[in-house]
């Protein structure tokens, strides 16, 4: 208290500015809590944090949701605490961690409608609530959790220094309310930090390699050696994302069967005993575009924003997810295309060449891999270890290759008993068995790609894929000996009961034939489903160490 | 549907503007109007304002200019508009129809209904089978008319606040030691002193704003004796993590050293005190060993602490709960006021012997409240003072007290003894915060009649009241504060209570026009103004002179240390010490040392309740919950009770970190409760939050309380913690 103010003054007129009544020190001149200087060419914003003097005292939390009018369960800024050593000489050490404002910033380069931009003077990584379709995908991207859903306005949204406040030589509400001036902004050279960003970095952090955090840290001088993070018990389950367990299976079903009908066609002339798949194309084709248009109304529900999932589009040169869309868009229009035309060459008589047939079934097959290819690139992400491997992708195809040739064997089994046959001949049960063989084969690299990650039970270095294996065998064992137990039994043991009922019965009939059908499938596509589920819960994300209540996570 | 398709993002709620005042934020948050007020939850007394829109509080700011806050707050404090608008207000009067049911009463009924209830009890069974407890949440002017209604319109003597669950330990303990209650520093002194001495305060989760006046203090030491690693004993240069409840054995040694090394200041012990020979005496037995068996700290600590603070210019001595929440508690603050004066640190820049309070104007109800002593810090048993105080009020000097009643914890045993049988309870929450809860339940099961006055219901205790008064809370009604500091700051009136609910100013005046001593006891009152004006007289000469306070010059100056005369020569803004000539408020003028012996604690760890449970607090809320319970921010940063166990007791008893536990004591149990395994407890103690209503601390305490401040030994009581299944 260095000045004398008129508190009076301003009482009694209630619209005197409170800015003439401010000391040095005071909220409205922090000269030493962010730069008095403007910007230099090559610099940006960025916090520093000085971890040896925040008492975790949650002062920045309140204060930027007081800000932001955020509700309670969307903190831009959170607080989480570590300690180490032995009592009496215990130390607990606070983070306090908004945006890091990151040189490479994950959540900008994965969204799919450019909601993100990275302010050219600033530096300052900015959301722009109007493009945002509430993907969240960047809330996978970001390994600090700092992307938030906010589940009142169904879009993400996160800290932007309070930009305009410092605009206007304020310090943030967070560097504000701060009692021990813990929280400071400062400049930085952005190609310095490139070189060295080793001060980004602290125990339990993500490696700020990854996006190149600007959040510098102060650690304490006392730090003991080796800490543990105060919500280590709190490994929780994520969001299972219903409407992608539909999404990503229905769509791998559609491509997977697509390309082993079209595989079934080309292969057809060499080996006799495919040949009745011919005439079966067009409704084995249709069938798996009505599954495809099920599959993507069904990822629209994931969205925060429904109406405007056609900007997912337009990223298409920079994020999967947009590339995701678009190959999925060109499969269900091209196959479209091809059901049409086949169906028109039925209805009006006309042929349709088969080198034609082929290719343009080729085109539709390789926009399908594409896609299942795309997908699995958006959980591709560093943030989120226990999909960043490649067994996302193999699970991914393999689940097109398990049900895509089920789900054609139960509309084959229709289309035999539509057009009358009655018993089954050895010729229709050809096709049959190539679709049991892929679908077998696929089932077995399926069940080892899952065992296989049971590995990080032992030995593992990435607590994220250590705790997600945990959560797997532990509290969800049960769905996951179910998911095995309906994968073996609708992939290996029902096909080959029914093979057997059907070489020792030659009179088996086409009703027996689709109920056979239907149940093996239908036993898959739960095992399917059960796994992708499991793929989505068992997920644990990299993030800031968080306080002992912190439940991680916070997408919808 | 509009928002579950994206059409509606709700940018008109998450819109940004600038605020006159205090710059670019939310637009939602940019007020009409913003009311400079002083904080409602603890004692700092920190200055801010509330942003009144359309009637209704929208946001806080700190004050800037404000000498104790200078525009910082803490959690609780930057989200205190919520306190006012949150969910369980008690809107309405309600009378209980049977258990758990109540009925809507209009003001006039309920306050007829009390007075009539109340004094059929007193007719029957006497004057002071009315008991009386109220708080230290209230302005000071509620307490000066509270005090005169119930001592001299209800004629009982068994009034008392629930700060003697918290404070009144010091309060005791500043009058055996300097003759009269009143902190003598003030927080300048956290900046000023080279050495901070903290003992049991835990002032980053309890005061976090006094640690951001300490951080400005750039050449401290920080000692801070703690048997738990809080965040302020991390903060220490030296944490002494001494065994529960063995300060006493840790001052006596401290004095012990610093009388054999002769770096003690005779002439101040010369001038200014007596006692000096019956401590040192008592002092002989403390040697360094002896005190490192009693506390569990090495003879190295014990000495380096008597060395800094003897080698310290101006050595500053801060304690709270850790000290008083004990049966030994006011002899601690005995024993820390002899180490204070012994040494002449007592009244100088940036040294003092300092209790930092509990409740936001705790020190208001203790300076003019009835309870502990008359108003003005005047003592029952002088017969001058109550001489004085008669002629002042134009009441018959018998009709003042010449010894204090019942205090709060004899008060509650009185109703299992059936000596009082009717109780008005005033805003406070005594289900969650007495010790030993099933004790409590069972005496005010005995009561005829239950007032509860407060501005939230429902809470435990106005589910038990027989009539429940709403009353308004901070933000609601004007008035002044006392912080720590003995700084009295202005309350201002932001927004309309809710429903029916009135000031607890209108409240007492309303049951005295009911009484019939209005008009003698409160001539023309209509505001908390006339109350403060008579205050002012009353105070006027006493240590606690507020003559020259008005609240015009508290508005200017953001509040003003007492005493603050008519003609005090003093500037407003400048710090004000007690004592700084020496002269202290006893008879002869001299400081009293006492010589205090370390005793156990009334409670110890056996082989059926092997731990020391260890209570206290988080800085996310404030005492029962009933206020920050209902934010949803503070509450997700800190939903549930926790215990926290050292790694070792949790390996032998099978328990990990995030399991839920169950912690028993010979009175009662919580039964389920999540534990956190860390070092910052030692092996063999437990540490639990008292906070939260559904997993309480205070099941398990033990009743014993202080004998001189009768203040309960809330810090110590065995327990063991069960694996539950």
């Amino acid at each position: 208290m260095s000045e004398t103010f008129s508190l009076v003054d301003m009482l009694d007129t209630n619209n005197l500015p409170l800015k003439n009544r401010v000391n040095k020190e005071g909220i409205y001149a922090p000269a030493v809590l962010i730069p008095s200087e403007p910007l230099k060419e090559g610099q940006q914003y960025r916090f520093h944090f000085d971890m040896s003097r925040c008492v975790g005292c949650q002062c920045c939390v309140v204060a930027c949701n007081e800000q932001n009018n955020n509700p309670s369960v969307v903190n831009w800024r959170r607080v989480g605490e570590i300690e180490g050593g032995v009592y009496p000489h215990a130390k607990r050490h606070h983070f306090s961690m908004a945006c890091n404002h990151c040189l490479d910033p994950s959540c900008l380069t994965g969204c799919p409608t450019d909601a993100y931009e990275k302010d050219k003077v600033t530096g300052i990584v900015k959301h722009k609530a109007d493009e945002c379709i509430g993907c969240q995908y960047c809330t996978w991207n970001c390994p600090y959790g700092v992307p938030q859903f906010n589940p009142e306005r169904n879009i993400v949204t996160k800290c932007d220094m309070c930009h305009s406040r410092l605009a206007d030589g304020m310090a943030p509400a967070c560097v504000a309310a701060c009692p021990e001036s813990a929280i400071r902004i400062e400049t930085v050279s952005t190609a310095d930090w490139r070189e060295n960003h080793a001060s980004a970095d602290a125990p339990y952090l993500p490696d700020s390699g990854i996006t190149l955090s600007t959040t510098r840290i102060t650690l304490p001088d006392d730090m003991p050696g080796k800490t543990l993070k105060l919500n280590r018990h709190r490994v929780q389950p994520e969001h299972p994302h219903t409407s992608l367990i539909f999404m990503t299976v229905l769509t791998q079903l559609a491509a997977g069967g697509f390309l082993t009908l079209w595989l079934g066609d080309l292969l057809s002339g060499v080996f006799r005993f495919l040949q009745p798949l011919r005439e079966f194309l067009v409704y084995g084709a249709c069938g798996i575009l009505i599954v495809t248009g099920g599959a993507l109304s069904a990822s629209v529900f994931h969205l925060g924003r429904p109406l405007f999932a056609y900007k997912a589009l337009r990223m298409w040169k920079r994020s999967w997810l947009s590339r995701e869309v678009l190959f999925f868009t060109i499969f269900s229009f091209l196959g479209g295309g091809y059901a049409t035309l086949l169906l028109a060459a039925n209805f009006f008589q006309f042929p349709v060449p088969a080198a034609a047939r082929l290719v343009l079934g080729g085109i539709v097959a390789a926009s399908g891999m594409a896609g299942i290819y795309a997908s699995a690139k958006i959980y591709l992400v560093p943030a989120r270890p226990s999909w960043n491997t490649i067994r996302t992708p193999l699970r991914f195809f393999l689940t097109g290759f398990i049900l895509g040739p089920l789900f054609s064997f139960v509309v084959y089994s229709i289309y035999v008993l539509m057009s009358g046959h009655e018993k089954i001949s050895a010729s229709t049960l050809g096709p049959i068995f190539g679709w049991l063989g892929v679908s077998g084969l696929a089932a077995l690299a399926q069940l080892l790609v899952l065992f296989a990650r049971l590995f990080h039970l032992s030995g593992e270095k990435t607590p994220e894929l250590y705790d997600s294996a945990v959560l797997l065998v532990r509290r969800f064992n049960r769905h996951f000996l179910t998911r095995i137990g309906l994968l073996v039994l609708g992939s290996f043991i029902l096909p080959l009961v029914y093979l057997i009922y059907f070489l020792t019965h030659a009179a088996a009939g086409a009703a027996q034939l689709l109920v056979f059908a239907g149940v093996s499938f239908l036993i898959a596509l739960t095992g399917e489903f059960l796994g992708r589920y499991l793929f989505f819960v068992t997920v644990v994300p990299k993030n800031m160490p968080g306080s002992f209540f912190t439940v991680s996570g916070s997408a919808r | 549907m509009k928002k579950s398709l994206g059409l509606d993002i709700e940018k008109e709620k998450y819109a940004y503007g600038v605020d006159e005042q205090f710059g670019f934020m939310s637009r939602a948050k940019i007020p009409d109007r913003w009311v400079a007020t002083t904080c409602g939850y603890c004692s700092v007394g920190c200055g801010m304002f509330i942003g009144v829109k359309d009637g209704k509080p929208v946001s806080v700011q700190g004050d800037a200019a404000h000498p104790v806050n200078e525009g910082r707050l803490c959690p609780k404090g930057l989200a205190e508009h919520y306190a006012i608008t949150s969910p369980n207000r008690a809107r309405y009067p309600l009378l209980r129809v049977k258990k758990g049911k109540f009925r809507r009463i209009d003001w006039e009924w309920a306050i007829r209904e009390m007075v009539g209830r109340f004094q059929t009890i007193q007719h029957r069974y006497g004057n002071e089978s009315v008991g009386v407890i109220s708080t230290g949440q209230l302005v000071t002017e509620e307490f000066y008319t509270l005090g005169k209604l119930i001592q001299l319109g209800f004629k009982t003597k068994n009034f008392d606040g629930n700060t003697t669950l918290c404070m009144s330990s010091a309060v005791a303990g500043y009058k055996r030691s300097f003759g009269s209650d009143g902190p003598p520093g003030a927080y300048e002194d956290l900046e000023k002193s080279d050495l901070l001495f903290l003992i049991g305060a835990n002032i980053a989760d309890n005061h976090p704003i006094l640690c951001y006046r300490m951080e400005k203090n750039q050449k401290r030491t920080v000692i801070v004796a703690d048997p738990r690693v809080t965040k302020t004993a991390m903060m220490a240069d030296l944490h002494l993590p001494l065994k529960p409840r063995t300060d006493i054995a840790l001052l006596n040694g401290i004095m012990h050293i610093l009388i054999k090394e002769k770096r003690i200041d005779p002439g101040y012990i010369e001038n200014h005190t007596t006692g000096f020979r019956e401590l040192k005496e008592r002092l002989e037995t403390y040697t360094p060993e002896r005190v490192g068996e009693i506390t569990g700290l090495s003879v190295s600590d014990i000495r380096r602490t008597a060395h800094l603070y003897a080698g310290a210019r101006a050595p500053f001595i801060g304690w709270t709960m850790g000290v008083n929440h004990s049966t030994q508690g006011t002899e601690t603050v005995n024993a820390i006021c002899n180490l204070a004066l012994i040494t002449g640190h007592v009244g100088k820049v940036g040294a003092s012997p300092f209790s930092i309070t509990g409740q936001c104007n705790a020190m208001g109800t203790r300076e003019s409240g009835f309870t502990s002593s008359l108003p003005g810090y005047r003592k029952f048993e002088e017969p001058s003072h109550r001489a004085e105080l008669a002629g002042l009020w134009g009441v018959a000097e018998e009709s003042i007290p010449s010894s204090r009643g019942l205090a709060y914890p004899d008060i509650i045993e009185a109703v299992l003894g059936g000596k009082i049988r009717g109780l008005w309870i005033i805003a406070t929450n005594p289900l969650v915060s007495f010790p030993n809860q099933n004790y409590l339940l069972d005496c005010l099961d005995r009561l005829d009649f239950l007032v509860v006055q407060d501005g939230y219901h429902p809470i435990p205790t106005t589910e038990v009241a027989d009539l429940i008064l709403p009353a308004a809370v901070w933000g609601e009604k004007e008035g002044t504060y006392t912080n720590s500091e003995r700084r009295v700051s202005k309350v201002n009136k932001a927004v309309e209570p809710p429903g029916e609910a009135r000031s607890d100013f209108d409240i007492f005046l309303a049951v005295a026009r009911q009484m019939g001593v209005y008009d003698t006891l409160f001539p023309g009152w209509t505001e908390p103004r006339h109350a403060f004006q008579e205050w002012q007289k009353i105070s006027r000469g006493r240590l606690c002179d507020y003559s020259g306070i008005t609240y015009e010059l508290l508005e200017k100056h953001g509040g003003i240390q007492w005493p603050f005369g008519a003609d005090s020569p003093r500037d407003p803004g400048q710090a004000s010490r007690l004592y700084e000539d020496g002269i202290f408020q006893t008879g002869d003028g001299r400081a009293k040392l006492w010589p205090v012996e370390w005793a156990p604690a009334p409670e110890t760890p056996d082989e059926g309740y092997p731990f020391w449970l260890n209570t206290g607090r988080t800085v996310e809320h404030w005492h029962t919950r009933t206020k920050t319970g209902q934010i949803p921010l503070l509450n997700r940063l800190s939903p549930e009770a926790w215990v926290e166990m050292n790694p070792h007791d949790a390996e032998k008893l099978k328990v990990e970190h995030g399991d839920y536990v169950r912690l028993v004591s010979r009175r009662g149990s919580v039964e389920r409760v999540v534990l956190r395994v860390t070092q910052t407890v030692a092996p063999g103690q437990v540490f639990m939050p008292f906070h939260y209503a559904e997993a309480n601390a205070n099941h398990l305490t033990v009743s014993d309380c202080d004998p001189f401040s009768r203040e309960p030994n809330y810090k110590q009581a065995a327990v063991r913690v069960e694996k539950r299944n």
